[in-house]
């Protein structure tokens, strides 16, 4: 009896922590890592469901009765609530997720459109500057600048960029971390590519987009992901430059500050999962493409 | 000197006589944005910055050139409770909890990722879900669960019937609160690099180890380590290049650098926000800037001696 419940034990026991083919896998350890990394994933997962929890509450229920217990009648209509009434400087909540939108995804395509242009023509083309420019966007990376802040607001306030959707025009970049993906990437794809569409009459502008470019889709997409996710997060940059046109997370954080003591923080809690489902939606999608990015041979050398 | 700006400026080309010159007039018209929004969003800029650095206000927009600002950041750093010096202190102190603690364990993390631990699919998602989620959502949610009432308060009250001060209200408590959320939310993107990094690498390789009976320690530092080397490097440089940039999110948590929470990223941010003058955080920005050089290049020239030099 004692050795068919071993036996059992031990079949649970591979089934859920080793695999026979897979050799790589250290056995003690693979146990030990998986409770750390469980734990963890706990810590990170727990305040997100006891929020959401809160989001179903009453403020009566929150404050009074129930804080860290299962709603005792859930209900939906904090979200309609924050929806309605969250409103900030005048902007109404569907205009601050509009402003979300064209201000993350707009961004984000400029900055990687024009990072992929110039890696493509840095890692497939010589010529002269060629290196200069390249040694250009390695140094812009590891140069130390600190706090360029108070110059750039008053430049965009001179350009008249800050506060209108043209401050767009300051993602355009070009160097930089999806600099150095896309090169790597671009460096990658093998010549032969290249050579063969010039032997068949293309030119170089029809080599780029018709060849080269659908081949970098991939990475483009990963990093485009990444980069409207991380301005949709974004709230000091909106806070200094967009101050008329509040983002969904810069309004968040101003109606917070505005309401202090007054907010009802189920509502509030509903309004950051509105916040959320957008770029949650997104990664759940696209989380492969996101986990495939890399620095290929970074900035060494 | 001259050899050198001869081999930056020297058209070293495979191409055939016939695409030259079309190549020219691609390469350089692809170029014009990214080389004008250089010119204005960075030199012009930080030229700027350097400008403002030393210029002082003298009523309406006239303004004299002087060294006030750096005397004043001397000044400033000279005093304990001053908020400059407490932001330099922390700063310090972000940046050790980030080489020291962040990134060996993001390394870490990474490699058990790698070695496809139970469940690792369910937990690189997971792990990345703060790069994800606003900090605003997860800022709020960790304030709300340790403060009073809340989960953590209630279950440490239970249990050992302590009462969880108010940690952000508090001088000695404030800081390391937020350096324990930085720590608990920040092993997002570097996970992603380390790990495909690390997924490129010749399956062979690993099995042989294996096969040869070495431990996972031997493995990651002997092998894996090796072979990833520039990823590894980019990262401590990007690391080091941040030592004076770093810092936790205290606009969200409220604090407004109060509280001996300051660093001097929030420092420089709050003054703008604040209209209080850009002319003496543009001094700060300057002046760190001017420390952080010969930091970056020191470590840059030593992490460059270690060179694996293994190539796959």
């Amino acid at each position: 009896m004692l050795k068919v419940r071993e036996s059992n034990f031990r079949k649970f026991y591979n089934k859920i922590f080793r695999r026979e083919k897979d050799i790589t896998r250290p056995k003690v350890m693979n146990v030990v890592v998986f409770v750390i990394f469980a734990l963890y994933c706990f810590t990170l997962l727990y305040p997100l469901f006891w929020a959401f929890l809160a989001a179903l509450k009453t403020n009566n229920e929150y404050m009074l009765v129930n804080k860290n217990g299962f709603p005792l009648a859930p209900t939906f209509s904090n979200f309609v609530t924050a929806y309605k009434s969250m409103s900030v400087t005048g902007t109404s909540m569907f205009a601050m997720i509009f402003n979300s939108i064209w201000y993350s995804a707009v961004g984000a395509f400029l900055n990687v459109f024009v990072c992929a242009v110039t890696a493509y023509v840095l890692a497939r083309y010589k010529f002269i500057g060629h290196d200069f420019l390249y040694g250009l966007a390695i140094l812009v990376m590891v140069l130390p600048i600190i706090g360029s802040l108070p110059s750039q607001y008053k430049i965009y306030n001179l350009l008249g960029i800050s506060g209108s959707p043209l401050m767009l025009v300051t993602c355009i970049g070009g160097f930089g971390f999806n600099f150095i993906v896309l090169h790597a990437s671009f460096k990658s794809i093998a010549r032969d590519y290249m050579e063969a569409a010039f032997v068949e009459g293309a030119g170089h502008f029809g080599v780029f987009f018709r060849v080269m470019l659908p081949q970098a889709v991939g990475t483009m997409g990963a990093l485009f992901i990444v980069m409207f996710i991380d301005r949709w997060n974004d709230y000091t940059t909106p806070l200094l430059f967009l101050k008329g046109m509040p983002t969904l997370s810069t309004g968040l954080f101003i109606y917070k500050t505005i309401m202090n003591r007054r907010m009802e923080m189920p509502v509030y809690f509903a309004g950051i999962f509105i916040c959320c489902i957008p770029t949650v939606i997104l990664y759940a999608f696209f989380q492969n493409q996101v986990m495939n990015v890399s620095f290929g041979g970074g900035i060494k050398g | 000197m001259r050899e050198f700006f001869k081999k930056l400026f020297t058209d070293r080309d495979d191409m055939p006589k016939s695409l030259r010159r079309g190549k020219y007039v691609f390469c350089y018209t692809m170029l014009i944005p990214t080389i004008v929004s250089f010119a204005v969003f960075y030199v012009w800029v930080n030229f700027n910055s350097i400008l403002m650095a030393f210029q002082v206000n003298t009523g309406g927009r006239n303004y004299i050139y002087s060294l006030d600002s750096f005397r004043q950041i001397i000044e400033f750093l000279g005093r304990p409770d001053h908020d400059l010096r407490i932001g330099l202190n922390n700063t310090l102190i972000y940046f050790a909890v980030g080489v020291c603690i962040n990134l060996p364990l993001t390394y870490l993390f990474s490699y058990f990722l790698f070695k496809k631990v139970t469940g690792y699919k369910f937990f690189r998602v997971i792990f990345m879900l703060p790069s994800m989620i606003s900090g605003i959502v997860y800022v709020t949610v960790y304030i709300n669960v340790l403060g009073f009432d809340g989960p953590v308060y209630t279950l440490v009250k239970k249990l050992f019937g302590y009462e969880i001060p108010s940690l952000l209200a508090n001088n000695a408590t404030a800081t390391p609160t937020i350096i324990m959320y930085t720590l608990w939310t920040g092993f997002g993107t570097s996970v992603i690099l380390f790990q495909s990094a690390m997924n490129r690498l010749p399956r062979e390789v690993i099995e042989c180890g294996q096969l040869d009976g070495i431990s996972w320690v031997r493995e990651l530092f002997q092998i894996v380590t090796p072979m990833i080397w520039p990823t590894v490097y980019t990262m401590l440089v990007l690391q080091v290049t941040g030592i004076f940039a770093g810092g936790g999110p205290i606009l969200l948590f409220g604090t407004n650098g109060g509280n001996r929470t300051m660093t001097l990223s929030f420092y420089i941010f709050r003054a703008v926000y604040e209209g209080a003058g850009t002319e003496f955080p543009a001094a700060v920005g300057v002046f760190f800037t001017l420390f952080s050089f010969p930091i970056v290049l020191i470590v840059r020239y030593v992490l460059g001696k270690v060179d694996p030099g293994v190539e796959y």
